[in-house]
């Protein structure tokens, strides 16, 4: 098939795209593709940027407003999950659980995992782990317009932050 | 880096003697990991490429103090230079193709290397045709549990190791074997090993030339070694990718070689894996000797015939495409295999073969981007190779 972008190269990416309700069936190019990703080219449909959150979301599904879901930690609509199998962060496999589990269920002989345990007893990465999670909660508190718990967190991460430039710097 | 220091020296795949069955050219192990906190490559901004691949190489560099030395970066890189670590199995195919800011740290040897950024965040990937997988595995899991030490790897309780393709979750860890099978094809028993692989859940596929999977040559198959048309430029390379996404038609692949991957990740521990693929390999060794054992005593006039036009045609041709080198190469392999031709070194060969595609003939041999003048170079090379080998 034709990419039916630029319609010289061979298609080999092929998705659908949720316009204004509709599915919207695209095969592109590498070249046409990577336009598409970085926003780069002209197209006639809308160019899902990446965010900047940095997979470190919350993994509440957000609704954007075709009524498409999207992941909070990338930003990653489920459209685009189901038809490329591809996740955008590690936010996407709390955030699309079932869509995962389903499609795993068809390319997998079982859903659990069985291989080797993963154990990282780095102080600076125990200590990043835990800034992350205090941000969600921040992020949760200031939602909840909880604003006495979330300075108290806000100083909280601030005196982690402090810490774990300290253990950069020393390491 | 600058990529040049890569390409003085040859990976010791090629340059130490075989100790693995002849029918096997290779063994590889690739393992995917991604740092928790990020977006995987995919949908990674140029900050988080930056940062993601500073915090590899600042860990990498506990185990591998040189590591600066031997880290190779996109931007230091242009496409045909790229082309070139994916001819030599440093990276896989997807490195050319994904975008964005990616590198790759090659060890000394050229069998280990850690690709950052490419389809996730960190790509062990190992590559021997001396070793066992068992032993593989073993180099790339002591790695990984170095690195993991500092590293805060994306890791579910019930999904294990997160990935960007749903393929890949779980172990992370891809097994495969690119194999020689010319007696196989010649007796007709390709369907005896898909019955082998099916109950294990092994994928067995045959390999075209180039970027797309349209590239497949005319056909190759044993015996029959016809003139092909030279192939385009882009098609005389012969890459091996992670997803097997552009592997083709099993009579349709080129040289006779065949690719077998694992494909399941849940469900099954790197141990089982291995004890399963390592299974399947030595049953389809198995099978490629019977079924030269049987050309042997049934067809011994048939097929000193066909090596011996694939001797002439390597001694004479003026020009080679691709597809037509992995023919001839084939044969003559198999020839001396069984005894029925000799005045070669298979290392020279297999360099031979490493060094005939277009990238690499471009780069060592400063040969332009022309079809025909790639062509004229690989026969010159195969002429210069076979110029003392014959039937026995």
């Amino acid at each position: 098939m034709m990419c039916n972008f630029c319609k010289k190269n061979l298609a080999s990416v092929k998705f659908t795209e949720v316009v204004d309700g509709k599915a919207i069936r695209h095969a592109l190019c590498p070249d046409c593709y990577k336009a598409f990703q970085e926003g780069t080219a002209s197209f006639s449909f809308p160019i899902p940027k990446p965010e900047s959150s940095g997979g470190g979301g919350k993994a509440e599904v957000n609704i954007d407003r075709s009524g498409q879901t999207k992941c909070p930690g990338c930003g990653l609509m489920a459209a685009f999950l189901l038809e490329l199998g591809q996740a955008g962060c590690p936010t996407c496999f709390t955030a699309f659980e079932k869509e995962i589990d389903a499609m795993l269920q068809e390319i997998q002989p079982e859903t659990s995992y069985r291989g080797k345990v993963f154990k990282c007893d780095d102080d600076r990465v125990r200590l990043s782990k835990d800034i992350r999670e205090k941000r969600v909660l921040l992020r949760q508190m200031v939602k909840e317009e909880n604003y006495e718990e979330a300075a108290r967190l806000r100083d909280e991460i601030a005196r982690m932050e402090r810490k774990a430039q300290e253990t950069t710097v020393s390491g | 880096m600058p990529i040049h220091s890569l390409t003085e020296s040859f990976p010791r795949w090629i340059t130490t003697t075989q100790n693995a069955p002849e029918p096997v050219i290779l063994y590889q192990c690739s393992l995917a990991r991604n740092l928790e906190g990020f977006n995987f490559p995919g949908r990674s901004s140029i900050e988080e490429r930056r940062s993601i691949e500073s915090r590899i190489l600042n860990t990498l560099a506990v185990v591998f103090p040189d590591v600066e030395q031997s880290y190779y970066s996109s931007a230091d890189m242009d496409t045909n230079m790229i082309r070139f670590l994916s001819e030599r199995r440093v990276v896989p195919y997807e490195f050319l193709i994904e975008p964005g800011l990616r590198g790759v740290f090659v060890d000394q040897k050229q069998t280990l290397s850690v690709g950052v950024n490419v389809f996730d965040h960190l790509l062990f990937h190992a590559v021997s045709g001396d070793d066992t997988l068992q032993h593989l595995w073993e180099s790339i899991d002591r790695l990984d549990s170095q690195l993991g030490k500092h590293l805060d790897y994306a890791y579910h309780e019930r999904y294990g190791y997160l990935c960007s393709s749903l393929r890949l979750v779980g172990t992370g860890l891809n097994l495969s074997a690119l194999l020689h099978l010319p007696a196989i094809v010649m007796t007709q028993e390709i369907p005896r090993i898909i019955e082998l692989c099916r109950p294990r859940r092994l994928l067995f596929r045959g390999l075209s030339l180039g970027e797309t999977k349209s590239a497949a040559p005319a056909s190759t198959t044993a015996g029959k070694i016809p003139r092909t048309d030279v192939e385009p430029v882009l098609q005389q390379s012969l890459y091996l990718d992670a997803f097997s996404s552009f592997h083709t038609n099993l009579d349709e692949t080129v040289g006779n070689l065949f690719l077998l991957n694992s494909q399941d990740t849940l469900g099954v521990s790197e141990g089982e894996m291995l004890f399963q693929i390592e299974q399947v390999i030595a049953a389809i060794i198995r099978e490629e000797e019977k079924a030269r054992e049987k050309l042997l005593s049934n067809q011994r006039e048939r097929l000193l015939d066909h090596i011996g036009r694939a001797l002439g045609i390597a001694r004479s041709a003026r020009l080679l495409g691709m597809g037509e080198a992995l023919a001839l190469a084939s044969m003559i392999r198999l020839g001396t295999a069984l005894g029925l031709a000799s005045g070669y070194n298979q290392n020279a060969l297999n360099r031979a073969i490493l060094e005939c595609q277009q990238a690499h003939l471009q780069i060592l041999h400063e040969i332009p981007a022309n079809p025909v003048a790639l062509a004229a170079e690989r026969a010159r090379m195969f002429r210069a190779l076979f110029s003392g080998t014959d039937l026995n």
